[in-house]
């Protein structure tokens, strides 16, 4: 089974901790970090420095929507998956529509979001 | 002891009935199911549904022992290699036959719709590029009216909304209501049908079929079974229409009437000209 650099943003320890578990199946390593200027700071270092990036919407400081068009425009290209509670039509469409490579809805289940990961990046 | 005797009574219904074959080493989990079935329909126990169905079984009894029997267990676009070659192999050849008019399609065990509702959206999907595609009939079949009345509805939790189907596809082809549950839009059910169907009894339809989708049934059937489902379902096809089965599922020592075709990763089958 292939192997990613997972890099998670959320704002929960415990969603950490479970994505941690269920995608160990196809992680190379996976790094945390808990609201979105967190990540900026990191990316800015190595924009291509994951495979694939988890991230929640509602955080602390700043929020996911905001996290994903700042790192737009900072030139990343690497496939992010929104993973939150959030599960308006609306919401997912703008999300969709500003260029996630797939939109999860908590609550879900480990072989989900390791089907979805897998589909994606094959 | 006495347990054994009473799960292997029901167990021998669900064989004749379905044709499915409970082993003794799934008893457990028989009589786990047996009894809520028991607690459903109000008896004390095990012994107490056994008792009333050896008086016959019939009405929400039978109806419950069919639906335990059968494996619903399904996601969107299951094994989706087979839902690209229906679009871009299976579809196209039937064009090219000369297969112009309304394409008629069964899905012969369509468990709670994700099935149908997944070949819609292939090809209604494959229509933005390929316009040829002409309009679908589906009809869709299952033993379990239970499960066929939650196909037809096309309501699906939040967990099973996301099992297989990519987000983009959800939003555009489903409504959340207030319950959280996902619905499916009117136009993608247009040309669906429903009807209940064991594909052990003797059956009719109103038209042939260019392509039957008829997965993960066999694998729970003895070889005469299968044997007389294939040769049923070879007589429903049109000269040259294709036959899905399940990824696990071959017609090897089971039918000489049809060739199998490789498209991608996915195996069908087509209808060999008499």
């Amino acid at each position: 089974m292939r192997k990613y650099k997972i890099l998670c943003i959320d704002d929960s320890r415990s969603i950490h901790a479970f994505l941690e578990e269920c995608l160990r199946p196809v992680s190379e390593k996976m790094e945390h970090v808990y609201n979105g200027q967190e990540a900026i700071d990191k990316l800015r270092l190595d924009l291509k420095a994951f495979d694939v990036i988890i991230l929640d919407w509602e955080m602390p400081v700043k929020d996911g929507p905001t996290t994903f068009n700042e790192l737009k425009i900072m030139g990343l290209t690497t496939p992010v998956f929104m993973l939150t509670s959030k599960n308006n039509p609306s919401d997912i469409l703008q999300m969709i529509e500003a260029g996630v490579a797939e939109y999860m809805m908590k609550p879900f289940t480990s072989d989900i979001v390791l089907e979805k990961i897998q589909l994606i990046l094959g | 002891m006495e347990n054994l005797v009473l799960l292997k009574f029901f167990a021998d219904f669900i064989e004749a009935e379905l044709g499915i074959i409970y082993v003794e080493a799934n008893y457990y989990q028989l009589e786990h199911r047996l009894k809520n079935i028991a607690t459903q329909l109000g008896f004390a126990g095990l012994t107490e549904l056994h008792r009333s169905a050896r008086s016959g079984i019939a009405g929400q009894l039978r109806s419950l022992l069919l639906d335990i029997a059968t494996n619903n267990e399904t996601s969107f676009f299951r094994d989706g290699a087979i839902f690209k070659a229906l679009s871009e192999a299976m579809v196209p050849e039937l064009i090219k036959a000369g297969n112009k008019r309304n394409l008629q399609l069964w899905s012969a065990a369509s468990s709670a719709g994700q099935e149908v509702y997944s070949i819609a959206m292939e090809l209604d999907q494959a229509k933005l590029s390929n316009p040829a595609i002409p309009s679908i009939q589906i009809l869709a079949s299952d033993v379990s009216e239970t499960i066929l009345k939650r196909a037809e509805s096309g309501s699906y939790s939040q967990l099973e909304v996301q099992r297989g189907l990519p987000a983009r596809l959800m939003i555009h082809y489903f409504d959340k209501n207030d319950q959280d549950q996902w619905v499916v839009k009117g136009a993608l059910k247009n040309g669906m049908t429903f009807k209940k169907l064991n594909l052990l009894h003797e059956w009719r339809h109103s038209t042939t079929f260019d392509i039957v989708f008829c997965r993960n049934v066999l694998i729970y059937q003895g070889v005469e079974n299968k044997t007389k489902i294939i040769k049923k379902i070879w007589s429903d096809l049109n000269p040259g229409g294709y036959l899905v089965l399940g990824a696990a599922e071959s017609l090897f020592g089971l039918s000489q009437d049809f060739d199998q075709v490789v498209h991608g990763s996915a195996v069908f089958y087509r209808k060999k000209a008499s």
